[in-house]
């Protein structure tokens, strides 16, 4: 509960000193806010390590093969840090790197997914008798 | 403490804000540009440790 306080906490501050810096100097005040990202992005990412261990040892207990769940979980990092990104590049003004970057995600989920979907292609030829 | 980031970089943007209002108001324009400049490489040097720190996080988290 303390950890989300001072997420919160970190995330006004940061956004009323861009309010002040954006006044002053724009550069600085969306410095702030990346800055203001990234320290709330770090605090929330050492929060969810437990419920990723804990998605882990499930695994391990039903059998779920590791190849097929490293897919899933690093789908979950690159749409983090696509999102981040993302908004990154919006916040700066530039919309279109923002939707570069997004494809840049989306390509990368697709590339790091594709054994996952020879898995499925196999079976469903080795289902059909091919 | 995150926090502290949040702050150094707001300490840095006000320092130069008014460097550059002086530098501004004495008739030095060349002279504000680049302090603002040089202002915004020490925000960005900041930055982009905290960037890397992040990529590494997720690195580690997400077993790449």
């Amino acid at each position: 509960m303390e950890d989300w306080i001072r997420i919160f906490g970190l995330l006004l501050t940061a956004g009323i000193l861009c309010l002040l810096l954006r006044r002053t100097g724009p550069e600085f005040g969306t410095a702030a806010a990346v800055a203001g990202c990234l320290a709330g992005t770090l605090l929330l990412l050492k929060l969810c390590s437990p419920l990723l261990e804990f998605v882990r040892a499930l695994s391990a207990q039903t059998g779920i093969d590791r190849r097929f769940l490293a897919p899933v979980l690093k789908s979950v990092g690159i749409g983090a840090l696509t999102q981040f990104t993302a908004a990154f590049c919006e916040d700066c003004g530039q919309a279109t790197l923002a939707k570069v970057a997004v494809t840049g995600g989306t390509v990368l989920v697709l590339c790091v997914c594709l054994p996952l979907f020879q898995a499925v292609l196999s079976l469903t030829a080795a289902l059909s008798g091919g | 403490m995150e926090i502290d980031l949040i702050f150094k970089i707001a300490a840095v943007g006000i320092i130069i804000s008014i460097l550059n209002q002086v530098l501004v108001r004495t008739g030095r324009e060349e002279q504000a540009t680049m302090t603002t400049l040089a202002g915004l490489v020490v925000v960005l040097m900041i930055v982009v440790q905290r960037i890397a720190e992040l990529f590494g996080l997720v690195k580690e988290l997400f077993h790449f």
